[in-house]
């Protein structure tokens, strides 16, 4: 039996296809609530259309990155696997990891001549098992926090807990930030530079275009590119 | 304006309960949906070729999952639930990509249509902004697959380069903001 050929067969191409569907619906599903609700709350139609053209136009530079790590990840667990794992939860760094955390358990490693028929099933129990953590526990904890905050709403000063969970949002920023500055391997003074560069260039931008609204949508992505082409340049 | 309109909304939090409610509804069916569709791969292959892990090792792998993952597993869902919202909360933890593409993604859906974060009124937009954000991954994704690498020898190299320094660029942009 051909490891490559069962790898992407098209048995698991529809076995991989349940959960790529799941992830689009749900979205469309959530999108077409959202829409009735925010007519409903009276948000503006031309803000709302501007809020998806922006989150459009943001979201297309990061979709883009994946793109290497996915041809390595097709050579080691085949294209259906591939395709399904990164259109769900789990970075295909963390999948790649379970995959080898996974395969050690036989004592092989991904890509290599042992990786054989078990190895695969697995990698693929692996990425289940992990993803299913995130799933479970978004599961279990959503509509207990969705309480939790109306429980605050309604208890407190309205305008505190906004406050608070500004100050959350902006310590998880700061935590994701620097967290990627200072790494196991130290200090790294090029990522710094490009944060300067990118967050300035955000925030000019912003100033610029404050009645621009069309402009403003692709600030993002300009700042984005600004700071990894300039970075690039200096290093 | 927006101000103003807020606290009137806020006042009103009888009515959210309803969209509120329907939009858990929504997500805790398409989660299990989700959970099922998970271990479909899984278990084809041990129903079509007849190789599964043992239970015990099943096990193990469990435990090695939850051993390096685990913490993530409970810390980002409650971490990231102020900016994301219930709906958002629902979407990003099956889609994924939460840090370098939902956050940026709500983020701008936010900003542009002048909703603050944490509020109602934040919370449809952040669902709107991820929703659209995880069509777009989807269907890079796809395309991606299938047209594998060839793509890749189209790029210029230092363009590839500068994907290593996306994450912190990404980050320092929306702490910009």
């Amino acid at each position: 039996m051909n490891l490559k050929y069962i790898m992407d067969s098209p048995g698991l191409w529809i076995a991989s296809c349940f959960t790529v569907i799941a992830v689009a619906v749900q979205s469309v599903i959530f999108l077409k609530a959202a829409l009735k609700e925010a007519k409903r709350i009276k948000i503006p139609k031309d803000k709302y259309v501007s809020g998806i053209r922006s989150a459009i136009i943001t979201s297309i530079g990061p979709s883009l990155s994946p793109a290497i790590i996915l041809i390595s990840l097709i050579t080691v667990i085949g294209a259906p696997t591939t395709w399904m794992r990164l259109s769900d939860v789990g970075a295909a760094r963390t999948e790649l990891s379970m995959v080898t955390l996974a395969s050690g358990l036989l004592g092989v490693s991904p890509s290599s001549v042992g990786f054989g028929m078990k190895a695969f099933s697995y990698s693929v129990w692996g990425m289940a098992l992990n993803d299913l953590g995130w799933l479970l526990v978004a599961l279990f904890l959503t509509h207990r926090m969705s309480k939790g905050v109306k429980i605050l709403y309604s208890k407190y000063d309205p305008k505190w807990i906004k406050l608070l969970m500004f100050g959350a949002s902006i310590g998880l920023f700061a935590f994701l930030l620097s967290s990627q500055l200072v790494t196991n391997t130290g200090f790294k003074v090029d990522f710094l530079v490009a944060a300067f560069i990118s967050g300035i260039t955000m925030l000019i931008m912003l100033k610029l275009f404050k009645r621009h609204q069309r402009l403003k949508e692709l600030s993002l992505g300009i700042a984005m590119l600004v700071g990894m082409l300039v970075t690039h340049a200096i290093y | 304006m927006f101000y103003l309109e807020e606290e009137i909304i806020m006042s009103k939090i009888d009515q959210e309960t309803d969209f509120n409610g329907k939009l858990i509804k929504i997500g805790i069916i398409s989660l299990c949906f989700a959970i099922i569709a998970n271990f479909i791969p899984a278990l084809y292959l041990w129903i079509a070729y007849g190789v599964i892990p043992s239970g015990k090792d099943i096990l193990k792998i469990w435990g090695l999952a939850a051993g390096t993952f685990g913490i993530s597993w409970i810390v980002q869902p409650i971490a990231y639930y102020s900016i994301l919202g219930t709906s958002g909360t629902y979407i990003a933890w099956l889609s994924g990509s939460v840090a370098d593409i939902r956050l940026p993604a709500v983020t701008m859906a936010q900003e542009v249509s002048g909703v603050e974060s944490g509020t109602q009124r934040g919370d449809v937009m952040s669902t709107i902004g991820i929703a659209s954000s995880v069509l777009v991954s989807i269907t890079f994704i796809t395309i991606f697959t299938f047209i594998g690498s060839e793509i890749l020898y189209v790029l210029p190299k230092f363009v590839i380069d500068s994907f290593n320094k996306k994450g912190v660029i990404l980050l320092s942009s929306i702490s910009g903001r």
